[in-house]
């Protein structure tokens, strides 16, 4: 830092050769005699020297003594002028609140960096929580993840019956199955099927069929019991399921549909 | 002035020509800084959060789990 300033110095000013080759070398430290007659930096002038002023602003030569050294003549060249005139490499800087390390130490970049980069951790944690907070708010809570799932107690469903239940606010219907049901389910040409799926892999115990009662064609509740396959009925649109809730007639595309359930213990289904 | 600066911050002036040559390296040391440092800290005040509330935590209820006999 010291040797760019002493670079651009040297190139400004041609006389400043032999001051700035001083400035490199090693100098014993401002005496305050120098200190105390002139410590802040030139104020800026408008005038067209302001510009060539810029260039030293920061470190001035001392003026004083200068003009004491021609001689004893008291004259009357304003500070600036003599600062300008008089280069000198006994440059004294304001130390009131910032001290200057001595001529000739190792500058402390380095540490400098890397206290910046400790403020930069802190920024970038404060940054992600932020993101992160605001992100996870618009998130589902508490209160509907505590909605997400449903028990159903199984034991007092007779056989041949459908119950409906209502989860995350459509209603499912879980029909335990008869033998003479399971036969007929499995007894149909898959191929034949709009939507080809097999009764096994809509059920994980055939005795129980769990579907979301919404019809797939344009969300009605399918009727239970009713319809031309034994299954369900839509009555908006005259859609029929059958009794493993594949779509067999009617406008609907797909199949009626499995939610994700897993039977807890006996008599425990756990929907969602 | 060199040798001087070799001298006194040798460790730091290392570690700068390593990490602060460029800024894309620079970045990702600040994030994964930044990460090191949450997780240093958030270990550290859990630590000392355990060690001030020594046997009021949830996991420390000795009932628990114990239905009440009506």
């Amino acid at each position: 830092m010291l040797r760019v300033v002493g670079r651009r110095f040297s190139s400004l000013s041609c006389r400043s050769a032999q001051s700035s080759s001083a400035f490199l070398s090693k100098d014993p430290p401002v005496n305050d005699a120098r200190r105390s007659t002139y410590s802040s930096p030139p104020p800026p002038l408008t005038t067209a020297s302001s510009m060539l002023l810029n260039q030293f602003r920061g470190f001035a030569s001392n003026s004083v003594p200068a003009t004491h050294g021609m001689g004893g003549i008291i004259s009357d060249i304003p500070p600036t002028v003599a600062a300008i005139q008089n280069p000198t490499s006994q440059i004294t800087y304001d130390e009131h609140n910032h001290e200057r390390y001595p001529p000739g130490d190792p500058s402390k970049k380095a540490f400098t960096y890397f206290v910046l980069s400790g403020g930069r951790f802190v920024y970038a944690s404060l940054i992600r929580l932020l993101i992160l907070k605001f992100v996870v708010s618009m998130s589902a809570s508490k209160d509907v993840l505590a909605l997400a799932s449903l028990e159903v107690d199984l034991s007092s469903i007779e056989p041949g019956t459908t119950v409906t239940v209502k989860w995350r606010g459509k209603p499912v219907f879980i029909r335990r199955r008869t033998e003479d049901d399971i036969k007929l389910a499995n007894s149909v040409d898959i191929s034949s099927l709009r939507d080809p799926q097999d009764d096994s892999s809509r059920v994980k115990n055939p005795e129980w069929l769990v579907v979301v009662g919404v019809c797939t064609h344009l969300g009605c509740i399918p009727l239970p019991n009713a319809g031309d396959y034994g299954g369900w009925f839509c009555p908006c649109h005259g859609s029929h399921y059958d009794i493993s809730g594949r779509i067999r007639k009617g406008p609907a595309p797909y199949n009626l549909e499995v939610p994700t359930y897993s039977f807890l213990e006996e008599h425990k289904l756990l929907v969602g | 002035m060199e040798y001087a600066a070799r001298k006194d911050g040798g460790i730091l002036n290392g570690i700068y020509k390593v990490i602060m040559r460029r800024t894309s390296v620079y970045a990702t040391f600040v994030i994964l800084g930044a990460f090191a440092g949450e997780r240093a800290v958030d270990y550290g005040v859990h630590k000392l959060w355990e060690r001030n509330n020594v046997g009021k935590r949830y996991e420390d209820i000795s009932v628990l789990g114990q239905r009440p006999t009506e």
